[in-house]
């Protein structure tokens, strides 16, 4: 099935290629991604402009699944992503001393920092879900199949509701909540044009599955 | 036919509103929205009000907006307009007094953007808390977007907002998306003592600032 595109980070990949794969599966079938951190070395560097542009301009929603260590490019891979899930025994470093100017923005974010706070060094797994940095955590090895269940989630759903609701949670932050409430009721009147929303609504009414296009 | 909506002010200043359409899950319909836009409205002028505090008649606090209701706007540029001239979850995070929402069973889609308008948030131990709006093909729209994730850290905003799925009182706890988890034969006594605390002394507004 081509609903959830799968990109590991390893064997060498570089960080070209897996812009590539993403935007490969964006043009495609794909309504999500999977993005698991491989065992061995991932992309040599990943810079703040890939972090945004993870979270800002990819349009289809990223889970982000990792065991283990997860440091450097690897991390801030995470970091840019939009749903991080991991097995318990998993670490995330953050090295805010090496980390540029958007990747430390986008770690400080993510874990409620105020700008010039320090970025904690280390978190275990238990750490980052207390944090909100990962919203989901399974035993030791399911990393893969609990960021497939979130993504398996995330396909069933109208394909432009997730990705207006992408834009919108990560767009929306950095504008006033005046100006972000105004923002999500026009993406709302948006999303009312489309045959999807109409769907959606008419087989809850018919209490059957939705069968979303994207149109 | 009941009153889909109630409003009470004791004799401190709290006024209670109440979503009263128990055999909906107080799934919330225009005349609602309606009543609660005339009620906040009230809470804002009404010198006496002190502090206001929600709570969901029967076995949910709400389920969610009334879906049955959805795609009847006369037109997209109709709906826009209505919802900026009676903006009420802009009116809610307005107002200068303390809201309370008192959370029981499903607290869905509206049922829980309406809680995240509030400063304080207190819940029975069996509440269930989710925004599902793209379940449907939509997305949260009675400001979710925004304050789901202005509440609890963003991450977990995100995986909540995009996947739709549900989570309990473990997660609302960790993540403080609400302050306190009680058995439901404690709720009212919990909500009192939030109330009793905000109206004693000083407090700092909890909720996402305009």
């Amino acid at each position: 099935m081509g609903a959830i595109g799968t990109l590991t980070l390893s064997g060498g990949i570089s960080a070209d290629a897996a812009v590539e794969a993403l935007a490969g599966f964006a043009a495609g079938d794909a309504r999500v991604v999977v993005v698991e951190a491989g065992a061995d070395a991932g992309p040599g560097a990943w810079p703040g402009e890939r972090v945004r542009w993870l979270w800002r301009d990819y349009p289809l929603p990223v889970v982000f699944a990792f065991e283990g260590r997860l440091e450097g490019a690897g991390a801030a891979f995470a970091l840019g992503c939009d749903i991080r899930v991991c097995g318990e025994a998993a670490a995330m470093e953050l090295d805010g001393e090496s980390m540029d100017g958007l990747t430390a923005e986008r770690a400080r974010t993510l874990l409620g920092l105020e700008a010039g706070n320090a970025i904690p060094t280390r978190l275990t797994a238990g750490e980052a879900l207390e944090a909100g940095l990962v919203s989901r955590v399974g035993p030791a090895g399911s990393a893969a199949e609990v960021a497939r269940g979130a993504a398996e989630a995330v396909a069933a759903r109208g394909p432009i509701a997730t990705r207006l609701a992408k834009e919108a949670v990560w767009r929306g932050l950095d504008q006033p909540l005046e100006q972000a409430l105004r923002f999500e009721t026009d993406l709302t009147l948006l999303l009312q044009a489309t045959k999807d929303r109409a769907e959606g609504v008419r087989a809850f009414l018919e209490k059957r599955p939705p069968d979303f296009t994207g149109e | 036919m009941a009153d889909l909506v109630l409003l009470d002010i004791d004799d401190r200043g709290v006024a209670t509103i109440t979503l009263n359409r128990p055999e909906r899950l107080n799934a919330i319909n225009m005349a609602m929205r309606d009543l609660l836009w005339e009620y906040l409205q009230a809470c804002r002028d009404h010198p006496d009000v002190r502090a206001v505090c929600f709570r969901g008649e029967g076995r949910s606090f709400s389920a969610g907006a009334d879906i049955s209701e959805f795609g009847t706007a006369p037109s997209l540029w109709e709906s826009r307009r209505a919802r900026h001239e009676r903006d009420v979850w802009g009116l809610l995070l307005s107002l200068p007094v303390p809201l309370v929402a008192r959370l029981h069973g499903y607290c869905f889609g509206a049922g829980l953007e309406l809680p995240l308008c509030c400063d304080v948030r207190v819940a029975a131990e069996d509440a269930r808390f989710a925004l599902p709006e793209v379940t449907l093909g939509y997305i949260p729209s009675a400001g979710g977007t925004q304050t789901l994730p202005r509440t609890i850290p963003p991450g977990a905003a995100a995986d909540l907002i995009l996947t739709g799925e549900p989570v309990g009182t473990e997660e609302a706890l960790r993540w403080g998306l609400i302050s306190r988890a009680v058995p439901e034969a404690e709720l009212d006594a919990a909500v009192e003592e939030e109330l009793g605390r905000l109206l004693s002394g000083p407090f700092e507004l909890g909720r996402p600032t305009l």
